[in-house]
C-alpha cells in the first residue's frame, strides 16, 4: 500500500470534536423557561403516571445514577401534585381506659388535631380546678357529713342496744385489744370466781346463758359491720362520681357539641367522662404521699387525659412531601419511647412517635434505595406495612417475636402514602430478580436517561440549562464561548459526539470550576480558557498513574516502540479506569505463530487474567482466521498472542484487531509499523467493530508519542463506527491538523493491516487467489505451508510407527 | 428515807378507763404551782384477770371468726397492753410539754408495795374522781398525803367499729 492511501482512512480534523454552535441570536436571559430536566420526558410520564395513579401498587421506583438530578426531579413533579391535593388528616393517639397498652388512634380534618390537643390540654386545666372545688364546696361536705353521720349512728345504735340489754342482764361488753369479752358484772364490778361461786346456782346459771345468748348477738352484730362499713364507702363513692360528674359533664358539653361529626373522636369523649367519673375518688384533694411514689400524684392523674399528636397538618396547604435521609426503622415505622423512673423503664401512649411513613400519609414518602436496604429490617417492615396498608407502630424485636414483655402496642394507622424508591438501575434488576414481592409493590418503574441527543433544539435548550445552573449556584455568568464550551465537555462525558450528558452533578461540577478559575484570574464572566482550564485541572489532578505510565514508557522500563518497524508486535491501546477519572494507554502486544494443530493461544486465559469477553475475542479471532484463510486445509497453527507487560487483568474485545494484526503480521512476516496504535473488535468476518473509550485510548497514544516528539507518522487507528463518538482534546486535534498526529477510521481488518504494514491486505481475484506478496497472500501462503509440513509430520510418524 | 429530804412530786393516777387528758391539765396547773417531780401510777386493775377466772368467758375476735377461751395469760397480755396504751397517751401528753415523766405500774390488790410507793416522797396525788368509789382510795387517804380529785366517770374504749 501506498503511504498517501492511508488517506482515504484518516479522520478529517472538524470529526475529532464536533464544536457546539449556539444560535447567533441565543439569549441567556431566558431562566424562565428552562426546562430543568430535557431529555427525561419518559421517566417524568413515568413518574406522573405512579402518582396521579390511585390504586394499590404503583409507588414508583426512580432509575438513575448518582447525580442524575433525580432527587430534584421527583421533588419538582411530587411537589406539584401535592399541591392538588391539599393537606391530609391529622392522627392522634390518645389512651384507651379499657386496655392502656393499646393506645387508640384518631383521626381529624388537617389542624382539628392540633385543636383538639389544645381543647383537651384546656379540659384537663379546667378540671384541675373544677373537680378538686367540686369536692371542696359546701355542698358535697354537707352530703358527705350527713353519710358520715348516718352511718356512725346506725352503728352507734347497734351498740348501744348491745350495751343497755346486757347491762339489763347483768353483763358488761369489754374491749380487748383485738376483741370483745362479756364478763358478769355485780356492783358495778366485774367479778371473778370466787364471786361467781358464792352466787347461787340458778343465779348462776343465768349470768352462763345471758353470755352465751349475748355473745351469739355480739357475733352477729360484729358480722354485720363489713356491711355497714361497705354501704358507707357505696354511699360516699356514689356522691364523689354524682359530684365529679355534675362538674366534667358540664366541662365536657361544648367539646362533645364541637367535635359530634368524628364518631371516634365523640366516643373518646365519651370515655373520659366515663372514666373521670368512674375513678372520682381520685380526683380529691389528698395529701402529698410521704413518698413520691406511693401514689398517683395529679399530673399522672390528668396526663392519661392528654393527647399525642403524631401526624399534624395544621400548617400544611398540600399533601405532604417527605424525604427521610436516614431511613433507619424507627425513623420509618415510628417507636414507642421510654422514660426511667425509679430504675425501670415505662412508657404509655404519649411516648409513641411517628416515622416518616405516617408523617407522609395521604402524600409521597422519598426514599434513598441503597440506605432502605442497609438498614436493618427497613424494607421488610415497608412492605408489610405497604402490603397491609396500615403502619403498626412497634419495635423490631416485636415485630419478629424476640421479646415477651409488655408493652405498648399501638393501634394501627391506615395507610395512604405513594412511595418513591430512588436508586441506581442495579438495584432495581436486583431487587426485580430477587424480591418476588417487590414487583408488586413498585409496579412503575421510570428509568432517567444518562443522556439525550444534540439536536439543535436540545442544545439550546441545554445551553439555558447551564445558565440557570450558574445563576442558582451564583456563579460568574458564562459566556457564550463557555457555554459552547460547556456543552462540548458534556457531549465527551457522554462519550458521543451527537449526545450530550444528564448528568447533572458532574455539569455542575464542571461550571462551578470553571467559575472558579474565572475569578482566580479576576475576570467577570467564564469564558471558554475557563472551562478547559477546568477540564484541564481536574484531568491533572487525577493524573498521578497516568504520568507514572507515560514516565514508564519514557524510560524505557515498560516498552512500548513509537517508531520503526516489528514483525508480530503492534501498539495495542488499553483503558483504566479510576472511578471519577479513567485514562488510556498503548499495551505492546505480540503475536508468535508455528506449526500446530489449530490453536491460537491466548496467554492471558491460560494464566487466568484474562476475562471471558476478552477469551471471546480471542476465539473470534481464531475462527477469523481458519475461516478466510487455506479453507481448504486444516488450520495447522499454532499461535500464542500475549499482551506484554501486563500483570493486572485484561478484559473486553477491543484489543482483538490488534492481536489479529499482530497474528497476521507474524504469519507474513511483514513488519508492523510501531508509530501507529490501533483498537477495535473483530468478528468473525474480519469486520471492525466499535468499541468503548476511543477518546481516552486515542489520548493515551497521543500523549506518549508527543513525550517522543510527534513526526507526522504517528497515529490511531480505530473503527469507523466509533468516529461519532470521538470528542477529542483540543491538543489532539490541534496535532492532526498540523499533520502531526492521525486518526485513521477502518471498517474492516484488511484495512487496518494495510495501514499497520504499509501494504495492501489484497482481495481475492476470480479464481479465489490472493494478490502475489499481499497481506493475505503472505499469511495464506504460510498457512498453506504450515498444513503441508503437518501432513509431512504426519506421513513420517505413521510411517516409523509402521516401521 | 425521811420525806424532808425528798423534792416534792405530782403523781397521776391512772386506770385503763381515765381519761387522762383531764388528769394531765389537772397536774400542770399543780407544777406551774411549785416545781416538782412528775410520776404517772397506773393503777392496774384486776377485773381481767377475774374475767379469766371465770371458766365461761370467751373472747370474741372483732374481725369475726370463733370466740376463744379468755385464758390468765391473755389476760395478763390484755392488761399489759392497756397499761402500754396510757402509757402511750402520757408519752405524747409529755412531750407537747416537754416532760418526760416517770410511768410505774402497781396492782391494785397489792396495797403493801402501794403504800410503800406513795410513802417514799412526799406527794400530790391527782385522781379521776370514780377511783373513790375503788378500794384503792382507802389507802391513799389513810397515807395522809393531797389528793386532788378530777371530776371524771369512767371511760371505756370507743367502739371499734365507728366509721371505715
Amino acid at each position: 500500500m501506498a503511504a498517501d492511501a492511508t488517506q482515504d482512512f484518516r479522520v478529517k480534523p472538524d470529526l475529532l470534536r464536533r464544536l457546539c454552535a449556539l444560535p447567533a441570536d441565543f439569549s441567556q436571559d431566558t431562566e424562565a423557561k428552562v426546562d430543568a430536566h430535557i431529555g427525561q420526558q419518559r421517566a417524568i410520564d413515568a413518574i406522573r403516571f405512579g402518582i396521579a395513579m390511585r390504586k394499590e401498587g404503583y409507588n414508583i421506583f426512580v432509575l438513575g445514577p448518582i447525580g442524575s438530578n433525580r432527587h430534584e426531579l421527583v421533588n419538582d413533579l411530587v411537589t406539584a401534585e401535592a399541591k392538588a391535593r391539599g393537606a391530609p388528616h391529622d392522627w392522634c393517639y390518645v389512651n384507651n381506659f379499657s386496655n392502656p397498652e393499646r393506645p387508640q388512634s384518631l383521626r381529624f380534618p388537617a389542624g382539628q388535631g392540633r385543636e383538639f390537643r389544645e381543647d383537651m390540654r384546656h379540659l384537663i386545666e379546667e378540671l384541675q380546678l373544677a373537680i378538686p372545688a367540686a369536692f371542696e364546696g359546701d355542698d358535697y361536705r354537707n352530703q358527705l357529713r350527713a353519710i358520715e353521720e348516718d352511718t356512725k349512728s346506725k352503728v352507734e345504735e347497734q351498740w348501744k342496744s348491745l350495751n343497755e340489754r346486757a347491762a339489763e342482764e347483768g353483763i358488761g361488753v369489754l374491749q380487748t385489744p383485738t376483741g370483745y369479752v362479756l364478763a358478769p358484772i355485780i356492783d358495778g364490778k366485774v367479778i371473778g370466781d370466787k364471786e361467781f361461786n358464792k352466787l347461787p346456782e340458778e343465779k348462776r346459771k343465768q349470768i352462763e346463758a345471758a353470755i352465751e345468748r349475748l355473745s351469739e348477738e355480739l357475733q352477729a352484730r360484729i358480722e354485720m359491720m363489713p356491711k355497714l362499713r361497705k354501704e358507707h364507702r357505696e354511699r360516699v363513692r356514689e356522691l364523689d362520681q354524682e359530684v365529679t360528674a355534675h362538674a366534667v359533664s358540664m366541662q365536657l358539653a361544648d367539646l362533645k357539641a364541637k367535635y359530634r361529626s368524628l364518631p371516634r373522636v365523640a366516643a373518646y369523649l365519651d370515655d373520659v367522662q366515663e372514666n373521670i367519673i368512674h375513678n372520682a375518688q381520685d380526683f380529691q384533694p389528698r395529701e402529698t404521699p410521704s413518698l413520691p411514689f406511693l401514689g398517683r400524684d395529679s399530673e399522672q392523674l390528668y396526663s392519661q387525659y392528654e393527647v399525642n399528636l403524631v401526624v399534624d397538618n395544621a400548617d400544611a396547604d398540600a399533601a405532604p412531601v417527605i424525604y427521610e435521609s436516614n431511613p433507619s426503622y424507627p425513623n420509618i415505622i415510628g417507636r414507642v419511647e421510654h422514660r426511667s423512673e425509679m430504675g425501670a423503664l415505662v412508657t404509655d401512649f404519649r411516648l409513641v412517635r411517628s416515622g416518616a411513613l405516617l408523617q407522609a400519609n395521604g402524600g409521597y414518602l422519598i426514599l434513598d434505595t441503597r440506605r432502605v436496604l442497609s438498614r436493618p429490617f427497613v424494607w421488610e417492615a415497608l412492605k408489610q406495612a405497604l402490603f397491609a396498608k396500615q403502619v403498626q407502630i412497634e419495635t423490631p424485636a416485636e415485630s419478629y417475636g424476640w421479646v415477651s414483655t409488655t408493652t405498648l402496642k399501638p393501634e394501627p394507622i391506615p395507610l395512604d402514602a405513594r412511595i418513591i424508591l430512588i436508586g441506581e438501575r442495579w438495584l432495581y434488576y436486583l431487587l426485580c430478580h430477587y424480591d418476588i414481592e417487590f414487583s408488586s409493590l413498585f409496579k412503575v418503574a421510570a428509568d432517567l436517561d444518562d443522556d439525550l441527543e444534540r439536536s439543535d433544539d436540545n442544545v439550546e435548550q441545554y445551553a439555558k440549562l447551564v445558565v440557570r445552573q450558574a445563576k442558582a449556584r451564583e456563579l460568574l455568568p458564562f459566556s457564550a464561548g463557555a457555554i459552547q464550551r460547556v456543552i462540548e465537555e458534556r457531549a465527551r462525558y457522554a462519550e458521543d459526539s451527537e449526545r450530550l450528558s444528564m448528568h447533572m452533578s458532574s455539569l455542575d461540577d464542571l461550571i462551578e470550576q470553571a467559575d472558579y478559575w474565572a475569578r482566580n484570574r479576576g475576570a467577570g464572566t467564564v469564558d471558554p480558557e475557563d472551562v478547559a482550564k477546568a477540564v484541564s485541572e481536574r484531568r491533572r489532578r487525577f493524573s498521578r498513574l497516568q504520568s507514572r505510565v507515560i514516565d514508564a514508557i519514557k524510560r524505557d522500563t515498560l516498552l512500548i516502540d513509537t517508531a520503526g518497524e516489528c514483525v508480530g508486535q503492534v501498539n495495542g491501546l488499553s483503558v483504566t479506569d479510576l472511578g471519577e477519572f479513567r485514562y488510556g494507554h498503548p499495551v505492546r502486544i505480540t503475536a508468535t505463530t508455528r506449526v500446530g494443530t489449530g490453536d491460537v493461544v491466548d496467554i492471558e486465559r491460560e494464566v487466568e487474567l484474562g476475562g471471558s469477553i476478552h477469551s471471546k475475542g480471542m476465539m473470534i479471532l481464531s475462527a477469523a482466521l481458519s475461516a478466510r484463510y487455506a479453507p481448504d486445509l486444516p488450520l495447522s497453527l499454532q499461535g500464542s498472542v500475549v499482551f506484554e507487560q501486563s500483570y493486572g487483568g485484561v478484559e473486553g474485545d477491543s484489543a482483538s484487531v490488534a492481536e489479529l494484526s499482530a497474528l497476521l503480521s507474524s504469519l507474513s512476516r511483514l513488519p508492523i509499523r510501531q508509530s501507529v496504535a490501533v483498537t477495535g473488535s473483530v468478528n468473525q468476518l474480519g469486520r471492525v467493530q466499535a468499541v468503548g473509550g476511543v477518546n481516552e485510548k486515542i489520548e493515551g497514544f497521543f500523549d506518549v508519542c508527543r513525550e517522543r516528539g510527534l513526526d507526522g507518522s504517528h497515529g490511531v487507528i480505530i473503527p469507523r463506527d466509533n468516529v461519532k463518538h470521538l470528542m477529542l482534546r483540543e491538543d489532539v486535534v490541534d496535532a492532526v491538523r498540523r499533520d502531526e498526529f492521525r486518526v485513521f477510521a477502518v471498517r474492516h481488518v484488511d484495512e487496518a493491516i494495510a495501514i499497520l504494514t504499509g501494504v495492501d491486505a489484497g482481495e481475492r481475484d476470480e479464481d479465489g487467489k490472493f494478490p502475489e506478496g499481499s497481506v493475505n497472500f503472505l499469511v495464506e501462503s504460510q498457512l498453506v505451508d504450515y498444513a503441508t509440513a503437518r501432513k509431512s509430520f504426519a506421513k513420517e510418524a505413521t510411517k516409523s510407527g509402521e516401521d | 428515807m425521811a420525806k424532808t429530804e425528798m423534792k416534792l412530786r405530782v403523781v397521776i393516777a391512772v386506770t385503763d378507763t381515765t381519761p387522762v387528758a383531764r388528769l394531765w391539765e389537772a397536774a400542770l396547773g399543780l407544777l406551774r404551782e411549785s416545781p416538782a417531780d412528775l410520776v404517772t401510777l397506773y393503777v392496774e386493775d384486776d377485773r381481767w384477770h377475774r374475767i379469766a377466772s371465770l371458766p365461761f368467758t370467751r373472747e370474741i375476735s372483732r374481725s369475726g371468726g370463733v370466740p376463744v377461751e379468755f385464758t390468765r395469760q391473755r389476760a395478763e397480755q390484755v392488761s399489759r397492753e392497756r397499761a402500754a396504751r396510757v402509757q402511750e397517751l402520757i408519752q405524747k401528753l409529755a412531750a407537747e410539754s416537754d416532760l418526760q415523766p416517770a410511768f410505774e405500774v402497781l396492782s391494785e390488790s397489792d396495797a403493801e408495795r402501794l403504800r410503800e410507793f406513795i410513802g417514799s416522797h412526799e406527794s400530790i396525788l391527782v385522781a379521776p374522781s370514780f377511783i373513790s368509789a375503788r378500794p384503792i382510795f382507802a389507802i391513799l387517804t389513810e397515807m395522809n398525803c393531797r389528793i386532788e380529785l378530777v371530776e371524771a366517770a369512767e371511760e371505756e374504749e370507743p367502739p371499734a367499729y365507728t366509721l371505715p
